[in-house]
């Protein structure tokens, strides 16, 4: 297994143009989305890096949703950098990361950072490149060096969960969408039969998967102690009635 | 679009991850623990070190009494 953490800086898509079917497949997105956004609650939801911020969630409940990029985009509220993000401890209620650990140096940091700002009972949306996949396959494949699919990290679902459950999370829905190898730019047709019927049969080689994870923290409640430590000495006179006093 | 102010609930200083204090007269969000500027520039804030202005200790001394 290759390590998480690169020597180099992966080219970085600026939108979704610039990844293969980046219109269809975010499309896709958010149409899968929509129905499990309604149960994010919170003030603050933060949409991580380009390809995030562009990801409209209208059907979710949380108002103040700010999109943070490197750079300057359409969508963009903040300008950070995603591996030091500028946010308090314990301050967002959900957390998307659209092909942010894909195109990443650092996926280790940026998860990191992720775990930092979100609430207890926040919701994590890890969405990113399927290795087993057609697209996954067709990465290694020599023609088309100029698509932005050779420079995807392709993290699989289970090392995604794995990094996932040491932080404390626990994963709440698994998607796999867009079985298409991706690398010849076809156009993507999410209703063809073979879609729909991979979409139903064969969801775990869908070349984009979304992960949404929970973060899950056990609170600390004080207990009663079942004893009481008794002293050994009573002050004289403190603890005398009264009632003796009074009578005379 | 004016600055968007419930950002300001937020956002913490990338570098000690503390909390900011918005300077609305030079739209400027400042970090006094690290005594860094970060710009805010067409009502987007850039919170990147390598943008921030490095502040003096008299400016940040002028700040603490507000």
């Amino acid at each position: 297994m290759k390590p998480a953490l690169l020597s180099r800086q992966p080219r970085y898509p600026a939108n979704w143009e610039a990844i293969p079917c980046g219109q269809a497949t975010r499309q896709l997105i958010e149409q899968t989305l929509a129905p499990g956004s309604r149960h994010w609650f919170g003030y603050h939801l933060v949409k991580l890096g380009a390809l995030s911020a562009a990801l409209q969630l209208p059907d979710c409940p949380i108002q103040h949703q700010v999109g943070i990029t490197l750079k300057q985009a359409q969508d963009s509220l903040v300008m950070a950098n995603s591996r030091s993000l500028p946010l308090l401890k314990r301050s967002i209620d959900a957390l998307i990361l659209s092909f942010e650990l894909d195109f990443a140096q650092d996926p280790h940091q940026i998860l990191r950072e992720a775990n930092r700002v979100m609430m207890p009972d926040g919701h994590l949306v890890i969405i990113g490149y399927n290795p087993f996949s057609l697209a996954g396959l067709a990465k290694y494949l020599p023609w088309r060096r100029d698509s932005l699919l050779h420079d995807a990290r392709c993290f699989s679902t289970v090392r995604i969960k794995d990094w996932l459950h040491l932080l404390g999370f626990e994963i709440i829905e698994e998607h796999g969408l867009v079985h298409s190898e991706l690398l010849f730019e076809r156009s993507l047709h999410p209703q063809s039969k073979w879609q729909r019927w991979a979409s139903r049969y064969c969801q775990w080689m869908g070349s984009v998967y979304i992960v949404v994870a929970k973060k899950r923290e056990i609170p600390l409640s004080p207990l009663k102690m079942k004893w009481k430590p008794k002293a050994a000495f009573n002050p004289a006179g403190a603890g005398l009635p009264t009632s003796r006093v009074s009578s005379r | 679009m004016a600055f968007d102010k419930k950002l300001l609930d937020i956002l913490a200083c990338p570098v000690c991850k503390g909390a900011l204090y918005y300077n609305a007269q030079a739209s400027e969000l400042v970090c006094r623990f690290d005594r860094l500027a970060y710009p805010v520039r067409d009502n987007i804030p850039v919170m990147l070190e390598n943008e921030a202005r490095q502040m003096s200790s008299e400016e940040v001394e002028k700040l603490k009494g507000k």
